[in-house]
């Protein structure tokens, strides 16, 4: 009986970044907060991503496994910030 | 931050308060923001916007109970610490929705420096502009406190 060798890599396996696109209506205090509150960032770090959004009009919050980005796009979506997901081909 | 009061002319809010009524109830039917889920599935996609949908009605329902018969009784709103993240999301919510049907004509340029000639608006830009102004404040307010 020939051996079967299954392929345990998927089209959702590896790494995902969670990417916040800039918008022209949210203030850079309110996305600074969110980023705070909901990835844990701190002050400067959450900073330095809002200006990353503001300047570069995206900016890569967090990257790491699609279940948890999952998590983190629909609380992202929940503030009403544009966000996406998108395979970190990196990593 | 327990609690935030804002006193405000009701005079002044309440043309600003007519001109998003119906933005509101249209945000309970449509998303403020086109997200969509990162999933191909119709039926997960499906579940990822009625989810949501159903998350910002809550937030509007926050923004309807601070602008209630009280309010326009007595000039007062408040905020209880717990409603401030609703709150917060209601504001982005219905500054995301002015946006789409008062100030389209405007580039996203124009709108983050603020640099509008509020003289060449039509009434509608005009209201729209200042309930977009107003909400603005709140949350910058709102988060002030949160972050004492």
């Amino acid at each position: 009986m020939p051996e079967t060798v299954l392929d345990e890599t998927t089209e959702l396996s590896g790494f995902w970044s969670v990417i916040v696109l800039n918008d022209p209506v949210n203030l850079m205090s309110y996305v600074s907060m969110i980023f705070k509150r909901v990835l844990g960032m701190s002050t400067s770090k959450a900073e330095k991503h809002m200006r990353e959004v503001h300047e570069l009009g995206r900016s890569v919050v967090w990257i790491g496994e699609r279940e948890k980005a999952e998590t983190y796009l629909y609380q992202l979506h929940e503030w009403h910030l544009n966000a996406i997901l998108e395979k970190n081909e990196s990593t | 931050m327990n609690r935030l009061e804002f006193r405000l002319d009701t005079k002044s809010v309440l043309p600003l308060l007519e001109h998003v009524k119906p933005l509101m109830e249209q945000l309970a039917i449509d998303l403020a923001t086109p997200n969509v889920s990162p999933d191909n599935d119709e039926l997960m996609s499906d579940f990822w916007s009625k989810d949501l949908l159903t998350s910002q009605r809550k937030d509007i329902a926050a923004i309807a109970e601070l602008f209630d018969d009280e309010f326009l009784d007595t000039g007062s709103a408040t905020v209880d610490e717990e409603d401030a993240d609703l709150v917060l999301r209601g504001c982005a919510a219905v500054r995301l929705k002015i946006r789409e049907r008062s100030l389209e004509a405007f580039s996203d340029e124009a709108l983050e420096s603020g640099e509008l000639d509020i003289e060449d608006f039509n009434r509608d830009q005009r209201i729209g502009y200042a309930a977009y102004a107003l909400f603005a404040s709140m949350q910058e307010l709102i988060i002030s406190q949160l972050e004492l």
